[in-house]
């Protein structure tokens, strides 16, 4: 227990020293999601890309709720998938339902 | 002699590299690792006193003296024997279950790293950003390519940069055929599946380069696709990536 508050003080630490310098790179990455805890997580990628694309369907692209959906599944996806998905998103072969 | 003490813990401590005779873990570099080191160390102590206490009787029926020829069954005896191995292995159980359970959780990541296993070679993709994805392919040095002082078969070409004291997730694939993706020093090997996501946590505690190998016989090559974490403070982290995604 001592040994994970030793590491979440670190972690702190080094936050805040990188927003005090005021560095121009947010780090910032897909947050724990309570549907996956597990080690497989093909089914978070797949899940927030079906996600985004439904959202842009429903209220463009560009709206704030698309775009999380967008960043979550650029960070989990290997871009091969996505870049194969959205081939099959445009031919219309695309397997999920959106 | 200081001298000599050091020239000792020199060649019995433990590096960030595999070494030859290597026997023992490498130097741990995140609480993962540290955590599996003090579980083999305690699993160690119950078993050099296991070993003892059976060599012991063994020695002990063999030199015949002590016998008893009327002794058919013991109650007592039975349950001694049994119930002693039962509390000696729940004592190894439960740190197992504890360490297992640990090895699983990934808090909350500030960062995602992802690792490609291809024949034969490893990819990596940092895509946290929104621009560009950054990726890039991470290629062995060839034996007749290296410095003096690099390891043979150990290095490659471009590094996978990672920074301390922060949470990582690594999200690890293959594109082929199974590989896996392994850096003992900081107690991570997790099977790259086609089609597949598995994830693992890392934190690295200290600044160093950590040297792994694919870990699952993935063809001719298998033994030629080598990994190299280079572990910077985040400030130099940072200055690597926006140095990057200025070109
Ligand atoms: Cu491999």
């Amino acid at each position: 227990m001592r040994l994970w508050l030793a590491h979440y003080w670190l972690y702190i630490k080094a936050h805040k020293e990188m927003e005090e310098g005021g560095s121009q790179l947010v780090l910032q990455t897909a947050p724990f999601d309570a549907r996956f805890p597990y080690t497989n997580q093909t089914k978070n990628c797949w899940q927030n890309f079906v996600d985004f694309h439904r959202c842009s369907k429903k209220l463009g692209e560009e709206h704030e709720s698309c775009k999380y959906f967008k960043r979550v599944y650029t960070s989990l996806c290997p871009k091969g998938w996505v870049d194969n998905w959205n081939d099959q998103v445009e031919a219309g072969t695309f397997p999920g339902r959106i | 002699m200081l001298n000599n003490f050091f020239y000792i813990v020199n060649v019995c401590g433990k590096k960030d590299i595999p070494e030859s005779w290597h026997l023992g873990f490498q130097e741990a570099a995140a609480p993962v690792m540290e955590e599996i080191v003090f579980f083999h160390d305690q699993i160690m102590f119950l078993l050099v006193i296991i070993v003892i206490v059976v060599l012991w009787l063994l020695v002990e029926a063999l030199n015949g003296k002590y016998y008893d020829r009327d002794l058919i069954d013991g109650t007592l005896l039975e349950i001694v024997w049994t119930l002693i191995p039962a509390v000696i292995l729940v004592f190894i159980a439960s740190p197992s279950l504890k360490l297992l359970y640990l090895m699983d959780e990934v808090v909350s990541p500030a960062l995602t790293i992802k690792a490609i296993g291809h024949q034969w070679y490893w990819s990596y993709e940092y895509s946290d950003y929104q621009e560009e994805t950054l990726e890039f392919d991470s290629y062995m040095v060839p034996t007749s390519d290296l410095n003096s002082g690099d390891f043979r078969l150990l290095e490659v070409d471009n590094r996978l940069v990672v920074p301390i004291n922060t949470h990582v997730r690594i999200l690890v694939t293959g594109a082929d055929v199974l590989h896996s993706f392994a850096v003992p020093a900081l107690g991570i090997k997790t099977d790259a599946v086609p089609g597949r996501l598995n994830q693992a946590g890392i934190f690295i505690k200290r600044p160093g380069t950590f040297y792994g190998q694919c870990s699952e016989i993935c063809g001719a090559n298998h033994s030629f696709m080598p990994i190299v974490i280079e572990a910077v403070s985040l400030d130099r982290y940072i200055n690597w990536m926006l140095s990057l995604s200025n070109e």
